[in-house]
């Protein structure tokens, strides 16, 4: 083996490799640097962005505590101002209300519900009471009932209803005198209290007259019963205290006595009894239908009799001159052709000299009503109308003793309501068995239901008909009768079910 | 009224100009740029939408000064300042237009609500008169 020749290539290699190993150790170096920078750049770039995120979060977040705060403060700023308008609103609509009361030309007062003490009271209400009105405040309104056992039926029908009309109370005035009102009352809210409204019409001086005349009444009843215990007509014996010889008249017969009266005239009692008889008459009855109207005769005009001659008339009778039977004149032609019933009419003088007369000399008016049914047996009627004077006279009071049904015409306003009240209390003090009701000439704007319903409350009758206002039904003077003539018309409707309602009831 | 834009859009997009109700208005006076509103508004949450639509149209119409008449405006309540408020940041988004809102002190909310739109947008200008 020679020595040292084969150490020189393999020196030579392993500088090449270094040499290798050195470049890509430089290039990796180079690399990583790049890499470092890249992932520097990168950290710098996301750190950016998040901050600009964070910003635009930030400054939307803001934006939103901004619009929450600004929304709240305008909420409140609104709220105050409405909760300042309501407050105002408030005032104004009570011292409105004020206003309106003290204006009214009818006491008028306030009461808490709850106790009944007064909050309010306008100067009327003082007048009525005499005395200030401030006085009237704080004192209870018990304390002012002429009788306090009053106030609970009329508070317990005022809360089942909400409101109340035309109520009749007795107070006590702060002098101890009485005073009775017609009273309306209605449940209010007033300073935030549930209270009752109470508006007040003195109706002192009505129940006075009411009661005048009701002793009056009670006079003439006693003084009939006296002079019919004479009577040689008189021979009724039984118990009760109005056998007499009305009495007698009224149930010995098979003729319905029906009386047709109205405290005022003018109302269209007439026009109605002349219907209701013709209606009867179509309807297959024979019916009587009597002008006891003997001041103001009308009833010959509404039968077809207008310039008649008129032959004997209820005043020739009156005046001893006729027998009753010889004064009924036939009138069914009047209602056209096919009626099967028959209509005499009975008419009063037209005659000035003999209504003078009668109206002078006076008559016997026990001797008209006891006629009614002598009438009634030698005509065979069914049905006999009285066609009353208006108002409470004698012959009105004769004739409600004589029949069986009083049929009393009202229109729908206060001073019928007053006067029908009177005359209904009259006639169930006479005991007249049915009182019925017919309200004219009602408004067509209002409601019928409601009238209705006020009369029959009022004055506790059976209203037999509303009838509509009709200038056509009020001024007819045609030949045949305007409910025969305009049979659907609403008024001859309405006598229409007064017609049938009568039947009925003698079935 | 509403008026049809067609000429360059197919898509026929319908631009609401005015809203008329018994109790508010709002007309969209496109020529002078304003936006006038009356009455008393008493919308709820989305009854607003119509408003805001109107609004957003005048914004992007990017004017260099939009009007908010508001001096007939005698009530708003809590979701129409809301929905103002909403308006005054898409202005300040586009950052085209300078807002001028015109108020009455015939209204007292007026002064004090109407003042807090510039939180949004500190350039808004407020008269009111």
């Amino acid at each position: 083996m020679t020595s040292g020749d084969a150490p020189a290539p393999a020196r030579e290699a392993s500088r090449e490799e270094l040499l290798a190993a050195g470049e890509a150790l430089r290039r990796r170096v180079l690399e990583l640097e790049q890499e470092k920078r890249d992932l520097e750049l990168m950290l710098e770039t996301s750190a950016a962005h998040a901050d600009h995120v964070s910003e635009t979060l930030e400054s939307e977040r803001n934006d939103l505590a901004t619009m929450l705060e600004m929304t709240t403060e305008h909420a409140d700023t609104v709220e105050e101002e409405l909760h300042e308008r309501a407050t105002a609103a408030l005032e104004r609509s009570a011292r409105e209300l004020r206003m309106i009361l003290e204006a009214t030309p009818a006491p008028v007062m306030i009461a808490r519900q709850s106790d009944g003490e007064i909050v309010y009271a306008n100067v009327m209400l003082g007048t009525l009471f005499r005395t200030n009105a401030q006085d009237l405040v704080g004192r209870k309104t018990v304390d002012l009932y002429f009788d306090a056992a009053d106030r609970q039926p009329m508070i317990r029908e005022l809360e089942a209803e909400r409101a109340l009309d035309h109520y009749e109370l007795r107070f006590r005035r702060l002098d101890g005198s009485l005073v009775w009102v017609d009273i309306s009352l209605r449940l209010l809210e007033f300073n935030d209290e549930p209270a009752i409204l109470s508006a007040l019409h003195d109706i002192t001086e009505r129940k006075a007259a009411e009661e005048r005349l009701l002793q009056q009444v009670e006079a003439l009843r006693l003084e009939l019963e006296e002079t019919s215990k004479d009577s040689a007509v008189a021979r009724s014996t039984g118990t009760t205290r109005f056998e007499n010889l009305d009495a007698e008249v009224i149930h010995r017969g098979t003729t319905e006595l029906i009386a047709v009266h109205s405290f005022r005239g003018g109302n269209g009692k007439s026009s109605i009894t002349a219907s209701v008889a013709a209606l009867l008459a179509v309807a297959g009855q024979r019916v009587g239908v009597i002008d006891a109207d003997i001041q103001s005769p009308g009833l010959h005009l509404l039968l077809g009799r207008a310039g008649k001659s008129q032959g004997r008339t209820l005043n020739d009778y009156l005046l001893g001159n006729c027998t009753f039977d010889q004064l009924a004149v036939d009138v069914t032609d009047h209602l056209g052709e096919s009626v099967v019933g028959r209509l005499f009419l009975i008419p009063a003088s037209l005659n000035p000299g003999t209504m003078a007369q009668v109206l002078s000399q006076g008559y016997d008016a026990q001797r008209l009503t006891r006629s009614f049914h002598e009438l009634g047996e030698t005509l065979g009627l069914d049905t006999l109308l009285i066609d009353t004077h208006p108002g409470l006279n004698e012959e009105a009071l004769l004739t409600m003793r004589a029949v069986r049904t009083l049929i009393v015409v009202l229109r729908p306003d206060t001073q019928d309501f007053e006067g029908t009240g009177v005359t209904v209390q009259v006639a169930r003090q006479l005991e007249v068995p049915r009182v019925l009701l017919v309200v004219n000439q009602v408004p067509s704007a209002g409601s019928f239901q409601a009238v209705r319903a006020r009369a029959q409350k009022t004055f506790g009758s059976e209203v037999l008909a509303v009838i509509p206002q009709s200038a056509e039904f009020m001024g007819f003077d045609e030949e045949v009768p305007f409910v025969l003539r305009h049979p659907q018309h609403p008024v001859s409707l309405a006598l229409q079910q007064v017609a049938l309602a009568l039947q009925r009831a003698e079935a | 009224m509403r008026r049809t834009l067609s000429h360059s859009n197919p898509h026929a997009k319908t631009l609401l100009m005015d809203i008329t109700h018994q109790d508010y208005q709002v007309q969209y006076d496109e020529a002078a740029a304003t936006v006038r509103c009356s009455g008393s508004f008493r919308l709820h949450g989305d009854e607003y939408k119509p408003v805001l639509d109107l609004l957003t149209q005048a914004a992007d119409a990017r004017p260099a000064t939009l009007t908010l008449d508001l001096r007939e405006l005698q009530f708003l309540n809590s979701s129409g300042i809301n929905t103002l408020s909403k308006f005054v940041l898409q202005v300040r988004k586009h950052g085209a237009s300078q807002v001028l809102v015109q108020g009455s002190t015939r209204f007292p909310w007026q002064e004090k609500s109407l003042k807090n739109l510039q939180r949004l947008l500190p350039a808004l200008r407020l008269d009111i008169v």
